[in-house]
Protein backbone atom coordinates (compact mmCIF):
# COMPACT_ATOMS: atom_id res chain seq x y z
CA UNK A 1 0.00 0.00 0.00
CA UNK A 2 1.70 3.02 -0.97
CA UNK A 3 1.33 5.94 1.97
CA UNK A 4 -0.56 8.86 1.17
CA UNK A 5 1.27 12.09 2.20
CA UNK A 6 -1.85 13.82 3.68
CA UNK A 7 -1.46 17.48 5.17
CA UNK A 8 -3.84 18.06 8.16
CA UNK A 9 -5.07 21.31 8.17
CA UNK A 10 -8.56 22.14 10.30
CA UNK A 11 -11.61 22.45 8.20
CA UNK A 12 -13.06 25.37 7.69
CA UNK A 13 -17.06 25.97 8.46
CA UNK A 14 -18.08 28.30 6.14
CA UNK A 15 -15.85 30.22 3.64
CA UNK A 16 -13.69 29.88 0.45
CA UNK A 17 -10.84 27.16 0.25
CA UNK A 18 -8.01 28.80 -2.96
CA UNK A 19 -6.05 25.59 -3.08
CA UNK A 20 -3.44 24.47 -6.11
CA UNK A 21 -1.45 28.22 -5.71
CA UNK A 22 1.80 28.42 -6.79
CA UNK A 23 4.17 28.17 -4.65
CA UNK A 24 5.05 31.71 -2.84
CA UNK A 25 2.28 33.32 -3.63
CA UNK A 26 -0.24 33.10 -0.75
CA UNK A 27 0.74 36.56 0.37
CA UNK A 28 0.69 38.38 -2.62
CA UNK A 29 -2.70 36.53 -3.05
CA UNK A 30 -4.47 37.75 0.51
CA UNK A 31 -3.30 40.91 -0.48
CA UNK A 32 -4.69 41.05 -3.90
CA UNK A 33 -7.67 40.09 -2.38
CA UNK A 34 -7.62 42.69 0.62
CA UNK A 35 -7.55 40.08 3.66
CA UNK A 36 -5.33 41.75 5.91
CA UNK A 37 -4.66 41.96 9.91
CA UNK A 38 -8.17 43.19 10.27
CA UNK A 39 -10.05 40.42 8.37
CA UNK A 40 -11.37 39.66 11.73
CA UNK A 41 -12.27 35.94 10.77
CA UNK A 42 -9.85 32.91 11.00
CA UNK A 43 -7.30 32.75 7.75
CA UNK A 44 -5.17 29.54 7.37
CA UNK A 45 -2.30 29.92 5.24
CA UNK A 46 -0.56 27.05 4.10
CA UNK A 47 2.54 27.35 2.42
CA UNK A 48 4.68 25.04 0.36
CA UNK A 49 2.54 21.81 1.08
CA UNK A 50 3.44 18.59 -1.49
CA UNK A 51 0.94 18.60 -4.10
CA UNK A 52 0.06 15.73 -7.27
CA UNK A 53 -0.43 18.19 -9.93
CA UNK A 54 2.14 20.91 -9.18
CA UNK A 55 5.30 20.71 -7.56
CA UNK A 56 4.30 22.79 -4.28
CA UNK A 57 1.76 24.48 -3.59
CA UNK A 58 0.23 26.85 -1.09
CA UNK A 59 -3.20 26.97 0.15
CA UNK A 60 -5.38 29.43 1.74
CA UNK A 61 -8.61 28.89 3.71
CA UNK A 62 -10.70 32.03 4.67
CA UNK A 63 -13.04 31.50 7.11
CA UNK A 64 -16.73 33.53 6.45
CA UNK A 65 -15.95 35.38 2.72
CA UNK A 66 -17.28 33.75 -0.49
CA UNK A 67 -15.29 34.90 -3.27
CA UNK A 68 -17.57 35.87 -6.25
CA UNK A 69 -15.49 35.18 -9.78
CA UNK A 70 -15.33 39.04 -10.45
CA UNK A 71 -12.98 39.12 -7.06
CA UNK A 72 -10.61 36.75 -8.40
CA UNK A 73 -10.15 37.28 -12.19
CA UNK A 74 -6.43 39.12 -11.00
CA UNK A 75 -5.40 35.49 -9.00
CA UNK A 76 -4.98 34.41 -12.88
CA UNK A 77 -2.23 36.37 -13.18
CA UNK A 78 -0.32 35.32 -9.68
CA UNK A 79 -1.58 31.70 -9.92
CA UNK A 80 -3.31 30.78 -13.36
CA UNK A 81 -3.72 26.98 -11.75
CA UNK A 82 -5.73 27.50 -8.42
CA UNK A 83 -8.79 26.43 -8.05
CA UNK A 84 -11.19 27.70 -5.40
CA UNK A 85 -14.05 25.98 -3.35
CA UNK A 86 -16.82 27.39 -1.68
CA UNK A 87 -17.42 25.37 1.60
CA UNK A 88 -21.17 25.90 3.49
CA UNK A 89 -21.62 24.03 6.85
CA UNK A 90 -18.09 21.98 6.18
CA UNK A 91 -19.25 20.36 2.69
CA UNK A 92 -17.58 21.89 -0.74
CA UNK A 93 -21.17 23.87 -2.14
CA UNK A 94 -19.25 24.68 -5.24
CA UNK A 95 -15.52 24.21 -6.97
CA UNK A 96 -13.99 26.36 -9.89
CA UNK A 97 -10.85 25.95 -11.62
CA UNK A 98 -8.91 29.68 -12.43
CA UNK A 99 -7.73 28.69 -15.70
CA UNK A 100 -6.23 31.42 -18.23
CA UNK A 101 -8.07 33.13 -20.16
CA UNK A 102 -6.90 34.70 -23.35
CA UNK A 103 -7.03 38.03 -22.65
CA UNK A 104 -7.68 40.09 -19.26
CA UNK A 105 -9.60 42.44 -19.26
CA UNK A 106 -10.24 45.54 -16.40
CA UNK A 107 -7.52 43.33 -14.42
CA UNK A 108 -3.64 45.15 -13.70
CA UNK A 109 -2.47 48.70 -14.82
CA UNK A 110 -0.08 49.25 -17.90
CA UNK A 111 2.99 50.03 -16.47
CA UNK A 112 3.70 52.30 -19.48
CA UNK A 113 2.79 55.84 -18.53
CA UNK A 114 2.04 57.19 -21.49
CA UNK A 115 -0.75 54.23 -22.18
CA UNK A 116 -3.76 55.58 -23.14
CA UNK A 117 -5.53 53.51 -20.42
CA UNK A 118 -3.03 55.45 -17.91
CA UNK A 119 -4.93 58.80 -18.76
CA UNK A 120 -7.91 59.72 -17.57
CA UNK A 121 -10.44 57.81 -20.49
CA UNK A 122 -13.29 55.56 -19.58
CA UNK A 123 -11.76 52.41 -20.67
CA UNK A 124 -10.82 49.07 -19.29
CA UNK A 125 -7.36 48.41 -19.09
CA UNK A 126 -6.53 45.32 -21.60
CA UNK A 127 -3.77 42.63 -21.88
CA UNK A 128 -3.66 39.90 -23.69
CA UNK A 129 -1.48 36.90 -23.46
CA UNK A 130 1.37 36.24 -25.34
CA UNK A 131 2.75 32.95 -23.57
CA UNK A 132 1.86 31.01 -20.78
CA UNK A 133 4.75 29.70 -19.22
CA UNK A 134 6.23 31.77 -18.24
CA UNK A 135 3.01 34.39 -18.43
CA UNK A 136 3.69 37.35 -20.55
CA UNK A 137 1.48 40.15 -21.67
CA UNK A 138 1.14 42.53 -23.97
CA UNK A 139 -1.12 45.39 -23.28
CA UNK A 140 -4.46 46.04 -25.52
CA UNK A 141 -3.76 49.46 -26.41
CA UNK A 142 -0.14 50.29 -26.96
CA UNK A 143 1.18 46.85 -27.41
CA UNK A 144 4.07 47.02 -24.38
CA UNK A 145 4.90 43.27 -23.55
CA UNK A 146 5.09 42.89 -20.16
CA UNK A 147 5.65 40.03 -17.36
CA UNK A 148 2.24 38.79 -15.36
CA UNK A 149 4.15 40.85 -11.89
CA UNK A 150 4.57 44.01 -13.61
CA UNK A 151 0.83 44.99 -13.98
CA UNK A 152 -0.34 43.05 -10.92
CA UNK A 153 2.34 44.89 -8.99
CA UNK A 154 0.17 48.01 -9.68
CA UNK B 1 -12.64 45.99 -51.33
CA UNK B 2 -10.03 43.89 -49.04
CA UNK B 3 -9.56 46.79 -46.94
CA UNK B 4 -13.23 48.24 -46.63
CA UNK B 5 -13.77 49.31 -43.51
CA UNK B 6 -10.70 47.98 -41.56
CA UNK B 7 -8.82 49.90 -38.94
CA UNK B 8 -5.27 50.72 -39.77
CA UNK B 9 -3.88 51.03 -35.80
CA UNK B 10 -0.65 48.69 -35.90
CA UNK B 11 1.37 46.84 -38.63
CA UNK B 12 0.39 43.47 -36.77
CA UNK B 13 -2.82 43.47 -37.96
CA UNK B 14 -2.01 44.11 -41.60
CA UNK B 15 -1.16 41.10 -43.71
CA UNK B 16 0.65 40.49 -46.79
CA UNK B 17 -2.07 40.54 -48.91
CA UNK B 18 -3.09 43.86 -47.66
CA UNK B 19 0.45 45.27 -48.17
CA UNK B 20 0.02 44.25 -51.61
CA UNK B 21 -3.07 45.36 -52.37
CA UNK B 22 -2.29 48.84 -51.48
CA UNK B 23 1.22 49.09 -52.90
CA UNK B 24 -0.41 47.55 -56.77
CA UNK B 25 -3.01 50.11 -55.92
CA UNK B 26 -0.88 53.13 -55.45
CA UNK B 27 0.92 52.71 -58.07
CA UNK B 28 -1.97 52.76 -59.99
CA UNK B 29 -2.93 55.91 -58.81
CA UNK B 30 0.41 57.25 -59.49
CA UNK B 31 0.14 56.52 -63.42
CA UNK B 32 -3.52 57.66 -63.20
CA UNK B 33 -2.67 61.08 -61.13
CA UNK B 34 -0.54 62.15 -64.32
CA UNK B 35 -3.61 62.75 -66.05
CA UNK B 36 -5.09 65.32 -62.85
CA UNK B 37 -6.51 65.02 -59.96
CA UNK B 38 -9.70 62.38 -59.60
CA UNK B 39 -13.29 61.68 -58.69
CA UNK B 40 -13.27 58.48 -56.44
CA UNK B 41 -13.92 59.81 -53.26
CA UNK B 42 -16.11 62.89 -53.91
CA UNK B 43 -18.49 63.46 -51.14
CA UNK B 44 -16.11 61.93 -48.53
CA UNK B 45 -14.80 63.93 -45.82
CA UNK B 46 -11.58 62.95 -43.99
CA UNK B 47 -11.07 64.42 -40.11
CA UNK B 48 -7.19 64.53 -39.33
CA UNK B 49 -6.65 64.62 -35.69
CA UNK B 50 -3.30 65.82 -35.21
CA UNK B 51 -2.41 66.27 -31.15
CA UNK B 52 0.98 66.28 -31.93
CA UNK B 53 3.25 68.57 -34.99
CA UNK B 54 3.57 66.75 -37.69
CA UNK B 55 4.06 68.04 -41.92
CA UNK B 56 4.71 64.95 -43.80
CA UNK B 57 2.71 62.67 -42.60
CA UNK B 58 -0.96 65.22 -42.46
CA UNK B 59 0.26 67.17 -45.47
CA UNK B 60 0.32 63.56 -47.22
CA UNK B 61 -2.54 62.32 -46.19
CA UNK B 62 -4.79 65.93 -46.41
CA UNK B 63 -3.03 65.87 -50.03
CA UNK B 64 -4.23 62.47 -50.82
CA UNK B 65 -7.81 63.02 -49.77
CA UNK B 66 -7.61 66.20 -52.63
CA UNK B 67 -6.15 64.43 -55.49
CA UNK B 68 -8.79 61.64 -54.93
CA UNK B 69 -11.46 64.77 -54.77
CA UNK B 70 -12.64 63.97 -51.23
CA UNK B 71 -12.50 66.91 -48.67
CA UNK B 72 -10.25 67.08 -45.28
CA UNK B 73 -11.77 68.93 -41.77
CA UNK B 74 -8.75 69.12 -39.65
CA UNK B 75 -7.99 69.78 -36.04
CA UNK B 76 -4.71 70.34 -34.48
CA UNK B 77 -3.56 70.73 -30.45
CA UNK B 78 -4.57 74.41 -30.74
CA UNK B 79 -7.81 73.94 -32.12
CA UNK B 80 -8.62 71.33 -29.58
CA UNK B 81 -10.60 73.41 -26.96
CA UNK B 82 -12.73 70.67 -26.03
CA UNK B 83 -9.94 68.09 -24.94
CA UNK B 84 -7.94 71.73 -23.32
CA UNK B 85 -11.87 72.08 -21.15
CA UNK B 86 -11.22 68.92 -19.51
CA UNK B 87 -13.37 66.69 -22.21
CA UNK B 88 -11.98 62.80 -22.81
CA UNK B 89 -10.47 61.95 -26.05
CA UNK B 90 -12.70 59.47 -26.05
CA UNK B 91 -16.15 61.97 -25.90
CA UNK B 92 -14.12 64.39 -28.97
CA UNK B 93 -13.96 61.42 -31.01
CA UNK B 94 -17.49 60.28 -30.56
CA UNK B 95 -18.64 63.54 -31.71
CA UNK B 96 -16.06 64.11 -34.67
CA UNK B 97 -17.10 60.81 -35.83
CA UNK B 98 -20.69 62.05 -37.29
CA UNK B 99 -18.72 64.68 -39.38
CA UNK B 100 -16.91 62.59 -41.11
CA UNK B 101 -15.85 59.22 -42.97
CA UNK B 102 -12.63 58.61 -42.14
CA UNK B 103 -10.27 59.75 -38.88
CA UNK B 104 -6.83 60.40 -39.16
CA UNK B 105 -5.47 60.64 -35.78
CA UNK B 106 -1.46 62.05 -34.44
CA UNK B 107 -1.23 61.59 -30.88
CA UNK B 108 1.54 61.06 -28.05
CA UNK B 109 -0.60 58.88 -25.94
CA UNK B 110 0.31 55.39 -26.85
CA UNK B 111 -2.55 53.13 -27.73
CA UNK B 112 -4.92 55.89 -28.53
CA UNK B 113 -5.77 55.12 -31.75
CA UNK B 114 -6.39 51.92 -30.97
CA UNK B 115 -8.95 52.89 -28.05
CA UNK B 116 -10.58 55.76 -31.09
CA UNK B 117 -11.19 52.74 -33.14
CA UNK B 118 -13.23 51.15 -30.29
CA UNK B 119 -15.08 53.84 -29.89
CA UNK B 120 -16.15 55.05 -33.63
CA UNK B 121 -17.59 53.47 -36.47
CA UNK B 122 -15.69 55.01 -39.15
CA UNK B 123 -12.14 53.71 -40.48
CA UNK B 124 -9.45 55.40 -38.25
CA UNK B 125 -5.78 55.40 -39.55
CA UNK B 126 -3.16 55.68 -36.68
CA UNK B 127 -0.53 58.46 -37.98
CA UNK B 128 1.60 57.96 -35.25
CA UNK B 129 0.57 57.17 -31.55
CA UNK B 130 4.24 58.09 -28.99
CA UNK B 131 6.65 55.69 -29.56
CA UNK B 132 4.29 52.61 -30.33
CA UNK B 133 3.33 52.66 -33.99
CA UNK B 134 3.36 54.42 -37.03
CA UNK B 135 1.58 51.91 -39.71
CA UNK B 136 1.65 54.07 -42.70
CA UNK B 137 5.15 55.09 -43.02
CA UNK B 138 6.36 51.65 -43.97
CA UNK B 139 4.04 51.37 -46.77
CA UNK B 140 5.49 54.09 -48.42
CA UNK B 141 8.88 52.70 -47.74
CA UNK B 142 8.38 49.44 -48.92
CA UNK B 143 6.45 51.43 -51.99
CA UNK B 144 10.18 53.14 -52.47
CA UNK B 145 12.07 50.02 -52.39
CA UNK B 146 9.65 48.21 -54.44
CA UNK B 147 9.91 51.23 -57.16
CA UNK B 148 13.88 51.39 -56.96
CA UNK B 149 14.23 47.47 -57.42
CA UNK B 150 10.92 46.36 -58.81
CA UNK B 151 10.98 43.61 -55.88
CA UNK B 152 11.29 43.26 -51.90
CA UNK B 153 12.47 39.63 -51.85
CA UNK B 154 15.89 39.09 -52.36
CA UNK B 155 17.27 42.69 -51.01
CA UNK B 156 18.80 43.21 -47.68
CA UNK B 157 18.55 46.71 -46.04
CA UNK B 158 20.37 47.84 -43.18
CA UNK B 159 18.04 49.70 -41.00
CA UNK B 160 20.34 52.06 -39.09
CA UNK B 161 20.14 54.65 -35.94
CA UNK B 162 18.19 54.92 -32.77
CA UNK B 163 15.38 51.83 -32.90
CA UNK B 164 15.00 51.68 -29.46
CA UNK B 165 12.51 54.74 -29.47
CA UNK B 166 12.03 54.94 -33.45
CA UNK B 167 8.04 53.67 -34.13
CA UNK B 168 8.82 53.99 -37.36
CA UNK B 169 11.58 51.63 -37.88
CA UNK B 170 9.48 49.12 -35.64
CA UNK B 171 6.12 48.93 -37.89
CA UNK B 172 9.40 48.53 -41.00
CA UNK B 173 10.53 45.38 -39.56
CA UNK B 174 7.58 44.06 -39.24
CA UNK B 175 6.89 44.85 -42.68
CA UNK B 176 9.79 43.93 -44.20
CA UNK B 177 9.99 40.59 -41.97
CA UNK B 178 5.91 40.16 -43.41
CA UNK B 179 7.31 40.70 -47.23
CA UNK B 180 10.16 38.30 -46.66
CA UNK B 181 13.24 41.43 -46.81
CA UNK B 182 16.75 40.25 -45.36
CA UNK B 183 17.41 42.92 -42.39
CA UNK B 184 20.48 44.20 -40.89
CA UNK B 185 19.79 46.35 -37.65
CA UNK B 186 22.71 49.21 -36.85
CA UNK B 187 22.29 51.03 -33.80
CA UNK B 188 24.33 51.75 -30.98
CA UNK B 189 24.13 49.38 -27.86
CA UNK B 190 21.76 51.80 -26.22
CA UNK B 191 19.69 52.46 -28.52
CA UNK B 192 19.45 48.55 -30.26
CA UNK B 193 16.03 47.61 -31.44
CA UNK B 194 13.71 46.16 -28.20
CA UNK B 195 13.99 42.70 -27.69
CA UNK B 196 10.46 42.82 -27.78
CA UNK B 197 9.95 43.24 -31.32
CA UNK B 198 13.30 40.82 -31.85
CA UNK B 199 11.10 38.13 -30.00
CA UNK B 200 8.45 38.76 -32.07
CA UNK B 201 10.43 39.02 -35.45
CA UNK B 202 11.48 35.51 -34.62
CA UNK B 203 8.80 33.77 -33.56
CA UNK B 204 6.42 35.12 -35.78
CA UNK B 205 8.24 35.86 -38.52
CA UNK B 206 11.51 32.93 -38.50
CA UNK B 207 13.60 36.30 -39.11
CA UNK B 208 16.71 36.68 -37.35
CA UNK B 209 18.11 40.08 -37.63
CA UNK B 210 21.91 40.47 -37.30
CA UNK B 211 22.97 43.55 -34.85
CA UNK B 212 26.13 45.77 -36.15
CA UNK B 213 27.48 49.14 -34.19
CA UNK B 214 28.59 50.73 -37.21
CA UNK B 215 27.61 51.45 -40.74
CA UNK B 216 30.72 50.77 -42.29
CA UNK B 217 29.97 46.94 -40.97
CA UNK B 218 27.32 46.61 -43.42
CA UNK B 219 27.62 49.68 -46.25
CA UNK B 220 29.19 47.27 -48.87
CA UNK B 221 26.59 44.53 -48.64
CA UNK B 222 23.34 45.92 -48.92
CA UNK B 223 20.81 47.61 -50.82
CA UNK B 224 19.26 50.22 -49.13
CA UNK B 225 20.35 51.98 -46.10
CA UNK B 226 17.35 52.79 -43.93
CA UNK B 227 18.63 55.97 -42.13
CA UNK B 228 16.44 57.26 -39.28
CA UNK B 229 16.79 60.44 -36.97
CA UNK B 230 17.76 60.19 -33.51
CA UNK B 231 14.52 61.61 -32.12
CA UNK B 232 15.13 64.61 -29.40
CA UNK B 233 11.56 64.14 -27.92
CA UNK B 234 11.75 60.19 -27.42
CA UNK B 235 14.39 60.69 -25.18
CA UNK B 236 14.07 60.91 -21.29
CA UNK B 237 17.13 62.95 -20.57
CA UNK B 238 19.01 65.68 -22.81
CA UNK B 239 22.40 64.76 -21.89
CA UNK B 240 21.57 61.14 -23.74
CA UNK B 241 19.84 62.66 -26.27
CA UNK B 242 23.37 65.12 -26.70
CA UNK B 243 25.51 62.10 -26.26
CA UNK B 244 23.94 59.68 -29.22
CA UNK B 245 22.76 63.06 -31.72
CA UNK B 246 25.62 62.85 -33.93
CA UNK B 247 26.26 58.83 -33.90
CA UNK B 248 25.51 58.31 -37.83
CA UNK B 249 26.94 60.82 -40.17
CA UNK B 250 26.39 59.11 -43.63
CA UNK B 251 28.83 61.06 -46.34
CA UNK B 252 30.61 60.76 -49.86
CA UNK B 253 33.53 58.63 -47.27
CA UNK B 254 31.55 56.00 -46.15
CA UNK B 255 29.53 56.01 -49.28
CA UNK B 256 32.92 54.65 -51.31
CA UNK B 257 31.92 51.09 -50.39
CA UNK B 258 28.37 51.03 -50.94
CA UNK B 259 27.21 48.99 -54.18
CA UNK B 260 26.56 50.86 -57.14
CA UNK B 261 22.68 50.57 -57.41
CA UNK B 262 22.68 51.28 -53.26
CA UNK B 263 19.81 53.37 -52.51
CA UNK B 264 19.64 55.48 -48.96
CA UNK B 265 15.92 56.27 -47.68
CA UNK B 266 15.28 57.95 -44.61
CA UNK B 267 11.80 59.29 -43.29
CA UNK B 268 12.62 62.49 -42.61
CA UNK B 269 13.30 65.41 -41.42
CA UNK B 270 16.88 64.65 -41.02
CA UNK B 271 19.32 66.43 -38.80
CA UNK B 272 22.64 65.77 -39.20
CA UNK B 273 22.79 62.16 -40.18
CA UNK B 274 22.80 62.17 -43.97
CA UNK B 275 25.49 64.57 -45.45
CA UNK B 276 23.97 67.11 -48.14
CA UNK B 277 26.33 66.31 -50.41
CA UNK B 278 24.74 63.07 -50.97
CA UNK B 279 21.55 64.70 -52.30
CA UNK B 280 22.38 65.07 -55.95
CA UNK B 281 23.59 61.61 -55.90
CA UNK B 282 22.21 58.25 -57.82
CA UNK B 283 22.02 56.73 -53.88
CA UNK B 284 19.76 59.34 -52.55
CA UNK B 285 15.77 58.45 -52.49
CA UNK B 286 14.64 60.53 -49.45
CA UNK B 287 12.82 62.82 -51.38
CA UNK B 288 11.15 60.80 -53.55
CA UNK B 289 10.37 58.65 -50.82
CA UNK B 290 8.52 61.66 -49.10
CA UNK B 291 6.48 62.19 -52.55
CA UNK B 292 5.62 58.52 -52.80
CA UNK B 293 3.16 59.04 -49.35
CA UNK B 294 0.68 60.46 -51.79
CA UNK B 295 -0.35 57.75 -54.01
CA UNK B 296 0.27 55.53 -50.46
CA UNK B 297 -1.88 57.14 -48.55
CA UNK B 298 -4.58 57.51 -51.45
CA UNK B 299 -4.47 53.66 -51.90
CA UNK B 300 -4.96 53.81 -48.13
CA UNK B 301 -8.09 55.81 -47.74
CA UNK B 302 -9.54 54.66 -50.88
CA UNK B 303 -9.50 51.36 -49.39
CA UNK B 304 -10.49 51.80 -45.98
CA UNK B 305 -13.43 53.79 -47.88
CA UNK B 306 -14.12 50.65 -49.93
CA UNK B 307 -13.44 52.11 -53.41
CA UNK B 308 -11.15 49.81 -54.32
Amino acid sequence: MIEKKEIKVSKIRNGTVLDHLNEGSAYRVLEMLGVDNDYGNPVIVLMGAESNSIERKDVIKIEDKFLEPEETGMLALISPNATISIIKNYNVVSKRKIGLPKKFIGVGQCPNPKCVSNQNEPISTVFNVETKDPLILSCGFCENVVDSSDISAH
Amino acid sequence: MALKGKDIITLKDITKEDIEFILENAEIFEKKLKNGPLKLLEGKILATIFLEPSTRTRLSFESAMHKLGGRVLTVSKDEMTSLAKGETLSDTVRVIEGYCDVIVIRTPIEGAPKMVSDMVSVPVINGGDGAHSHPTQPFLDLYTLKKEFGKLEDLKVAIVGDLKYGRAVHSLAYALATMGTEMVFVSPKELRMPDSIIKVLKNEFGVEAEEKEKIEDVISEVDALYMTRIQRERFPHESEYEKMRSVYKLDSKIMKNAKEGMKILHPLPRVDEISPELDATKHACYFNQAHNGVPVRMAILAGVLGKI
